[in-house]
């Protein structure tokens, strides 16, 4: 096995390490000192507890081990005793012993013994909505599973979280998305899913170093924790008949993906194109001069709405391919900053996008009552003053020519 | 009764007495105090130590100073103050009380 080795300056002295060591032996210390600046002469004593780790490495050295590997790391880290162990229990020691004294059994009539399984219920009741809370409260935060993924690593994250296999999380997910549910109907579900999917992968984090693994999986970020999270192998030889599932999978949910991407911005941008439609359909069913310049005049906006959809298309596909890229471990995930200025990018695109289809759909609406107008006979003559409203000065310059013609 | 928790009691209510004792003739380096805590099987995890020393220290019972060390950095060696040293006494004093007392009841 190979494993990368760096060259640690500590306690003003150089040690040859393994990364994941490393990251095991900072994540301790720094835990220690966090602890213990908030003590007075705290830093002293991290200081000390620091010197001893090095004299221990440094026996290792003596002993002619060239790196200093995980397993030597543990080892230590178990000999000068986590944090836990080290902090002293001072006043953090309270005895309380008079809770359940109480059991005389003289007289323990039906009434008391109804009183007491009615408040063991209680406490069942209360610790399990206890244990609830502190599910909540606990440090388990939601990170997309990288080393699960398929694809971003959100179910897998997601199962992590809320708990239940990924198997039955991705099959429920799929049979929503594919299977054509009549109510709800197929772009319904689907559509939301794959974008919210997507929204995930933008949005949240992949879980990259072993604490957020440990918080991904809510379990309480120790050095004995991290230590077995990092030794684990990364990625578990699978069979070949399952890679070649998941790389199967992969491809179907990819097209799925982009293909629902497109259905769901082409469908804002077929509201856009909707509602110009009928400019566009009276000029040319009647062929009708001024049809034209109404249309140039809508045509920046769905130049816009155009545009956004196709920008708002493009930051998905290209954050979806660098959040499965970044799952996979091939590229430095997205930090915080980053993902929310493409997060917000995205939002500003289509708003832009559905601002600017409303825009068109009144300017539309303006146009066809104005249009409906010219082309009804009765009341020609409030067509004038229509059209000087919604249209071109060309036209006003067309009617005062008239109306010349007619005073002459 | 647990013997585990009961004995890990006794063990960090003495450990304190034992460091001074140890430093009671000559200073000492922190690693070799380590040393005989834990031949002495009174000590579980190093890191106990420090933050005891460290106690100690703030109350004004021992000091330490630097010494260069033949290999690698300088070192800290602690030594009992003199107010350490009438705290010892005074500790000593209640052992061999409590010492005595276990020995009588453990006869009758």
């Amino acid at each position: 096995m190979i494993k990368k080795n760096i060259t640690i300056n500590f306690c003003g002295r150089l040690y040859n390490i393994d990364e994941d060591a490393y990251e095991l032996l900072n994540h301790y210390t720094e835990s220690i000192r966090r602890y213990y600046s908030k003590i007075e002469g705290g830093e002293e004593v991290a200081d000390d507890i620091e010197a001893r780790i090095a004299e221990l490495f440094d026996e290792q050295k003596a002993q002619g081990r060239v790196a200093i590997d995980i397993e030597c790391t543990e080892a230590i880290i178990k000999r000068i005793g986590e944090l836990e162990e080290i902090t002293e229990p001072d006043d953090s020691e309270g005895s309380d012993n008079g809770s359940s004294e109480s059991g005389n059994d003289d007289d323990a009539s039906t009434t008391e013994r109804i009183k007491q399984g009615a408040n063991a219920f209680a406490n069942t009741i209360a610790d399990s909505a206890q244990n609830a809370w502190d599910t909540i409260k606990s440090e388990k935060k939601y990170f997309r599973d990288g080393q699960n993924a398929l694809l971003a690593g959100v179910l897998a994250g997601a199962a992590q979280y809320f708990g239940g296999s990924l198997l039955m999380w991705r099959i429920i997910f799929l049979v929503l998305i594919l299977i054509p549910i009549p109510v709800l109907d197929w772009f319904g579900i689907g559509g939301i899913l794959v974008v919210g999917y997507i929204i995930m992968a933008i949005i949240a984090p992949v879980a990259e170093k072993p604490e957020e693994r440990l918080q991904m999986q809510g379990r309480s970020v120790t050095p004995q924790n991290i230590a077995e999270e990092v030794s684990k192998p990364s990625r578990n030889g699978t069979s070949t008949l399952a890679r070649f599932l998941s790389v199967l999978l992969k491809i179907v949910l990819c097209i799925v993906g982009i293909w629902l991407v497109i259905i769901f911005v082409g469908l804002l941008g077929f509201i856009a194109v909707f509602f110009t439609e009928p400019v566009t359909w009276f000029s040319t069913w009647w062929n009708w001069d001024n049809g034209s310049y109404v249309y140039d005049a809508v045509k920046e906006l769905v130049w816009i709405a155009g545009g956004c959809g196709i920008c708002a298309l493009g930051i998905l596909i290209y954050c979806t391919f660098h959040a499965i890229a970044s799952s996979n471990g091939k590229v430095r995930a997205m930090g915080f900053g980053q993902r929310m200025a493409w997060f917000a990018a995205f939002i500003v695109c289509i708003i832009v996008m559905i601002a600017a289809c409303f825009k068109t759909m009144t300017s539309g609406r303006h146009i066809e009552e104005g249009l409906h107008h010219m082309i009804t006979p009765n009341i020609n003559m409030i067509t004038p003053n229509i059209k000087i409203e919604y249209t071109t000065t060309m036209t006003q310059d067309s009617i005062v020519d008239g109306m010349d013609d007619a005073q002459l | 009764m647990n013997v585990d928790n009961a004995k890990s009691q006794m063990r960090k209510g003495m450990l304190e007495y034992c460091v001074m004792l140890l430093l009671r003739d000559r200073p000492h380096y922190s690693s070799d105090i380590i040393q005989r805590l834990k031949d002495a099987d009174l000590l579980v995890v190093e890191g106990t130590l420090y933050p005891l020393l460290s106690r100690l220290k703030k109350d004004g019972i021992l000091t330490y100073e630097w010494q260069e060390s033949t290999q690698g950095p300088p070192r800290k060696y602690y030594v009992l103050s003199e107010e350490g040293r009438q705290t010892l006494a005074a500790l000593d004093a209640a052992w061999n009380e409590i010492a005595n007392t276990v020995t009588k009841l453990k006869e009758f």
